[in-house]
């Protein structure tokens, strides 16, 4: 790919961002519904105005800095955020003003990233020191968390509530993307038979049975089976594509699989899930309550949807963290869920090519990685919503309610678009 | 080497996301429906206290029922009450929809969901002004409050149907209920022995006596139409496996018309095990006896019983309309709208038309032919038949001054005290503009109960 130093296409796609935006916006205007009604023609103006500005000023700032990265990347996920700064403003209008905040924290934790950080190959040199980071965070969390929304997995600052989660992450990724470069010669090798399955060899099994260890404290001890799904699947993502054998894949979906197992047997929260999973119908009123109004949303909303503003997605508890998605496919339909998962499709696209143009295998790895964790969260709340997988709370990235979640998809972009800039 | 595991690992990904966009395609497009209309689904509710729900008008435009806004709640009205609440049913949030309100429920909310599960419905609300449709009915209301007022503190249950088309123009049952008390008035109407919840006229089943010999001669005269010229000798009784059915009032030489005037026990007996069980239920069958009867509301299904349970005692007894033989009162009014309409059967109809808020026709009724139980020939003897029996017969109450009116009275035996008084019969003769069916329980002789309220009913329509 050849980049041209002025950001053309960045600058023509933001036209259609813009748009969309605004569309948006009028929309719940014209339908009174939200706070964009509520404040009136004048602050929904200004709202908007200054949104398209911050937009705006992110791509006129890159394009002075001649950032050389990724073109499409910004567009899709400011897509993904005007998405989720109207369905917020439409769901939960005392939320809008924070989430519009945290948007700007994620801009500017963006902007410095991609600033400060001249040569992400640097990452690879403090690997230890990640895993020694990402410890005390999730220790952290597990003495001093507080409890929403059935997980433990919060630390109060006073000001805000922070979710140490959504930090580890991508430390995690960069973590085992160097960790995985440089043992990749070792682990590719030795393996052994075990009944006739390919098993690794007892000194290469270190690392996994770490990163297993590791899931399964979030799960026990945070109630966070969301989270540790997604470190998990995105750990075997990494080594797969490092070393490229299923046997890494097989026996760590095991080791997972006998892990929550146990968790089935021994934790009665960890059933009442699966149970629920299994048929939300036993208990309407009840522990199905959830997810059954989330498929109601879903079918409620048919192909084309009610339009925007015109649903009933509050009757869905959680509805702006969790169930984002319901919300959206009820009142846009099945058309504009299947266009915001596409969205997504092309954000993954890019990234895989940028993984693929990487000149390091760090790079490489750590452009796969982060493109995986973003596909394998999206992946696990779509799947959440619509009862295809059992409901495990986390965010959709970009779009959800939280600020947590938002300043670190920001943070994994700006990664992203500085290994494109090398490329 | 990596290259080709990221695109792997790609592959696969973008897979799962395809897995995910045909999973929703399954729950937005074909479980929609199912969805969104789950009754713990609360957005149609959300959505109908919204709306403004549509009427039901009768075919002169008198509203039967009506939401009228006050105080910001919507509140409907049915300014009938009592005289339509059969029809028209309830709407309650505690005890549901019943009657038209229910079966019109989406017509009248304006809310379509197609069944490829359209999920737009909010919006084509939105474009009609947040208005349902109106339901228009072929019922007279005024008419229908005169026989109404006609039944008196009697109960029993008046039908008058147009026989060309099959468009219901009365539909009485009495007692009724008024839709607006239903919530103050539930625990009542439920326990009242007078059951006023049932619509008698759809679905009250009753021995239709000797209406049923209109039936009974239809059978003989398909199957040997000489018998019209037949004559016979009634004795004034007839005996049947040792059991004597009394006919004290048509005694003598009669022929088949004279029979059917004076309503003779003798003849008919004769005439159905002359006919024999299976052609007679045939025939029955034919009129609709013992089938289901459609109808925009709930209809009960006419009894006869098998012909191979039949014994020759209850074959003589079901020809004269006792035995085990129930009819509904529409039953019977399809029966002589029928005979009326040269033998083609019109399917019975309530309503002519849903109409949108702009005044739109959005459906509209169509006549349809849903039985032939009689040849033109056979239907054009038993016209006459009838005709004699009201011009100088059992009928006489029924007829109306420069009219033919033709018409079968019955008085049916019943197990709960005096006989039910029936009627039935079309007018004018040549050219049938209505028929009815009249019943009034434990009225005694159908002549001088029912067929007065039938010939008021016919009266007033032709005089339309």
């Amino acid at each position: 790919m050849m980049y041209s130093g002025t950001r053309g296409h960045e600058r023509a796609l933001f036209i259609y961002v813009i748009l969309f935006f605004w569309l948006g916006l009028f929309s719940l205007l014209g339908t009174g519904n939200g706070t964009v009604a509520a404040a009136g023609i004048k602050q929904s103006l200004l709202f908007g105005g200054v949104v398209s500005l911050g937009l705006i000023t992110v791509h006129l700032l890159l394009e002075k800095w001649k950032f050389r990265g990724d073109q499409f990347l910004f567009p899709l996920t400011s897509m993904l955020s005007a998405a989720g700064l109207v369905m917020i403003l439409r769901l939960k209008p005392d939320y809008a003003m924070r989430q519009f905040v945290w948007l700007f924290v994620g801009l500017a934790a963006f902007l410095v990233t991609v600033r400060l950080l001249q040569n992400y190959k640097r990452l690879e040199d403090y690997k230890y020191i990640y895993v020694l980071a990402a410890l005390i965070l999730l220790l952290g969390t597990i003495l001093f968390g507080v409890e929403a929304g059935g997980a433990r997995s919060w630390i109060d600052l006073g000001v805000a509530r922070f979710q140490p989660s959504e930090i580890v992450k991508i430390i995690l990724v960069i973590f085992l993307a160097s960790y995985l470069e440089d043992k990749k010669e070792v682990l590719t090798v030795g393996t052994r038979n075990l009944w006739g399955i390919p098993v690794p060899g007892l000194q290469y099994v270190g690392p996994l049975l770490v990163m297993w260890g590791f899931s399964l404290v979030l799960l026990i001890f945070q109630k966070d089976l969301g989270t540790a799904l997604i470190f998990f699947g995105t750990f075997l993502v990494m080594i797969y594509i490092s070393t490229g054998r299923w046997s890494y894949v097989f026996f760590g979906s095991f080791l997972f699989g006998l892990g929550a197992t146990a968790c089935y047997f021994l934790f009665s929260h960890v059933r009442v899930r699966v149970a629920i999973w299994l048929n939300p119908w036993a208990d309407i009123e009840g522990r199905g309550y959830q997810i059954i109004q989330s498929l109601f949303a879903l079918g409620s909303g048919g192909a084309f949807g009610t339009g925007i503003g015109l649903g009933q997605p509050n009757l869905i508890p959680a509805v702006h963290t969790d169930f984002v998605f319901s919300a959206w496919s009820e009142e846009t339909g099945l058309v504009g869920a299947i266009a915001i998962l596409i969205i997504y499709c092309f954000i993954i696209y890019r990234g895989f090519r940028i993984a693929l143009a990487a000149q390091t295998g760090f790079g490489a790895l750590l452009a796969a990685g982060l493109t995986s964790l973003l596909a394998v969260q999206t992946l696990v709340i779509v799947g959440g919503v619509t009862k295809l997988l059992p409901l495990t709370g986390v965010t959709l990235p970009f779009v959800s309610y939280g600020g947590s979640s938002l300043v670190s998809s920001y943070i994994m972009l700006a990664l992203l678009m500085r290994i494109s800039a090398e490329g | 080497m990596m290259n080709r595991n990221i695109v792997i690992i790609a592959g696969i990904i973008m897979a799962a996301f395809f897995i995910n966009i045909v999973y929703l395609t399954y729950l937005q497009v074909f479980r929609s429906d199912e969805l969104l209309n789950h009754p713990r689904n609360r957005r149609l509710q959300i959505l109908e206290e919204q709306i403004l729900r549509g009427k039901i008008i009768d075919s002169r435009d008198r509203v039967l029922a009506e939401t009228v806004i006050s105080e910001e709640t919507g509140k409907r009205i049915y300014p009938y009450g009592e005289i339509t609440g059969n029809l028209t049913g309830y709407l309650s949030r505690k005890l549901g929809r019943w009657g038209l309100e229910a079966v019109y429920n989406r017509e009248l909310l304006g809310v379509y969901s197609t069944p490829g599960g359209d999920g737009s419905w909010a919006l084509k609300m939105l474009d009609k002004g947040k208005a349902g449709n109106d339901i228009v009915l072929s019922l007279d209301a005024e008419l229908q409050k005169k026989a109404y007022n006609m039944l008196g503190s009697r109960k029993g249950a008046v039908v008058a149907l147009e026989p060309g088309t099959g468009r219901i123009l009365v539909m009485v049952s009495k007692p009724g209920f008024d839709p607006g008390q239903i919530e103050s008035q539930w625990e009542m109407l439920r326990a009242d022995p007078d059951s006023p919840l049932l619509n008698r006229a759809a679905q009250g089943l009753y021995p239709p006596g000797s209406t049923m010999k209109v039936v009974t001669a239809a059978g003989i005269l398909g199957e040997k139409p000489e018998t019209a010229n037949r004559i016979f000798d009634a004795p004034g009784y007839i005996e049947v496996e040792g059991r004597r059915i009394e006919d004290s009032l048509a005694k003598g030489r009669l022929n088949l018309a004279e029979a059917m005037a004076r309503s003779s026990n003798y003849v008919f007996a004769l005439l159905g095990m002359e006919l024999g069980a299976a052609k007679f239920v045939d025939t029955a069958h034919g009129f609709g006896i013992g089938r289901e009867l459609p109808l925009e509301t709930a209809t009960a299904m006419s009894r006869i019983p098998e012909a191979g349970e039949m014994s020759q005692l209850e074959l003589a007894e079901t020809a004269i309309g006792q035995g085990r033989l129930l009819v509904t009162p529409l039953n019977m009014a399809v029966v002589a709208a029928a005979v009326a309409n040269d033998g083609r059967g019109m399917k019975p109809s309530l309503v002519d038309e849903v109409r949108g808020p702009g005044g739109g026709v959005l459906r509209a009724f169509k006549a349809e032919q849903f039985l032939t139980p009689v040849s033109a020939e056979t239907a054009g003897i038993l016209r006459d038949l009838m005709v004699a029996a009201v011009a100088n017969g059992t009928g006489r109450a029924a007829s109306i001054p420069g009219v033919q009116v033709a018409g079968k009275t019955g008085s049916a035996e019943n197990p709960h005290g005096s006989a039910h008084a029936w009627f039935i019969g079309f007018a004018p003769a040549e050219n049938p503009k209505v028929a009815v069916a009249v019943v009034v329980e434990n009225g005694g002789a159908g002549g001088t109960e029912a067929a007065p309220i039938a010939r008021e009913i016919m009266k007033e329509v032709i005089r339309q």
